[in-house]
């Protein structure tokens, strides 16, 4: 049993990643410097990479992040065609949940004359970012958003195996992505079942810390 | 009419947080939800709802009317007119 255990795990790899934080912008070692504030640096990569999906402007700041990550990680991927739609999972991990959108939904019904906004409302969840990434590339696999102090890659990674093993989902789309005001992070992999292929690494949290580091040197 | 749906256009790109279109963007007859509009969902409907309510004191008391009323920038511009005659 572990033998086949630790044979399906070999079978995961790590097909890309997408880094932001309020200090560059990493998509598979490739790295380009985040410009500016949350909202202007994100708007400049939503308009660098032509995205064109209206929505986008209409998320709460932690979606944002998710979903320029999960394109960035995603692009050219074509997995669409791929995958069956119910057979793509994402695994998500925060800190902060919702806390940034939830403080200015309270701020907007701080004054008497208060204006509820059903569309900050709506945000006041964490598992929204795993929502509108869930629209926007049609996964309808496994998908959960764990809250943690910190970001638990042993965790993350070993909830992904199982999934694979148990044969639930063949790819999943993972990793940590947390904001608060001006203090943001994500980092993202995506990672699929099957067969080594020359150049991708083994899907484990200590292959990801590595890829992880490198981003630092 | 045309102050009032220049006036609507730019409320529903400020509420709606469409950073990203002009008023020219959106067309004053054509559908505000769905694929071939402007792709509002439900939560913008509420949005919409208040709009009315907040910026023009006018409630939609008959839910039954609403996908009329919010078909399209003309439509709300309609009702907003009948509601102040």
């Amino acid at each position: 049993m572990l033998e086949l255990y630790l044979k399906n795990m070999s079978e995961i790899f790590i097909t890309s990643h997408c880094s932001i934080n309020k200090n560059s912008v990493v998509v598979n070692e490739k790295q380009r410097p985040f410009v500016g504030d949350f909202s202007s640096g994100i708007r400049s990569i939503y308009q660098y990479e032509s995205i064109k999906y209206p929505k986008f402007f209409k998320m709460d700041n932690l979606s944002k992040l998710a979903f320029i990550a999960a394109e960035l990680a995603l692009g050219g991927l074509d997995i669409k065609k791929r995958y069956e739609s119910d057979k793509i999972g994402l695994i998500l991990m925060c800190s902060n949940s919702s806390l940034d959108t939830d403080c200015r939904y309270f701020e907007s019904i701080s004054n008497e004359n208060y204006y509820p906004s059903p569309g900050i409302f709506v945000y006041t969840l964490p598992n929204l970012m795993a929502g509108e990434i869930c629209i926007r590339h049609n996964f309808k696999g496994e998908n959960t958003v764990f809250i943690n102090d910190q970001c638990d890659w042993k965790f993350i990674s070993e909830i992904v195996q199982f999934l694979m093993i148990t044969s639930k989902i063949d790819a999943c789309l993972c990793g940590w992505c947390d904001l608060f005001l001006e203090d943001f992070a994500t980092d993202l992999f995506f990672v699929e079942k099957g067969d080594q292929p020359a150049g991708k690494k083994i899907f484990n949290s200590a292959n990801i810390l590595k890829i992880l580091d490198l981003q630092h040197l | 009419m045309d102050e009032l749906i220049v006036k609507l256009k730019k409320e529903i790109i400020e509420q709606l947080n469409f950073e990203d279109l002009s008023i020219d963007d959106i067309e004053t007859e054509g559908p505000l939800f769905g694929p071939e509009g402007l792709g509002l969902d439900s939560i913008d409907a509420l949005e919409l709802i208040l709009i009315l309510e907040k910026k023009y004191g006018i409630k939609m008391t008959d839910a039954d009317d609403g996908k009329a009323i919010l078909q399209s920038v003309k439509s709300m511009a309609d009702f907003i007119m009948l509601k102040r005659k």
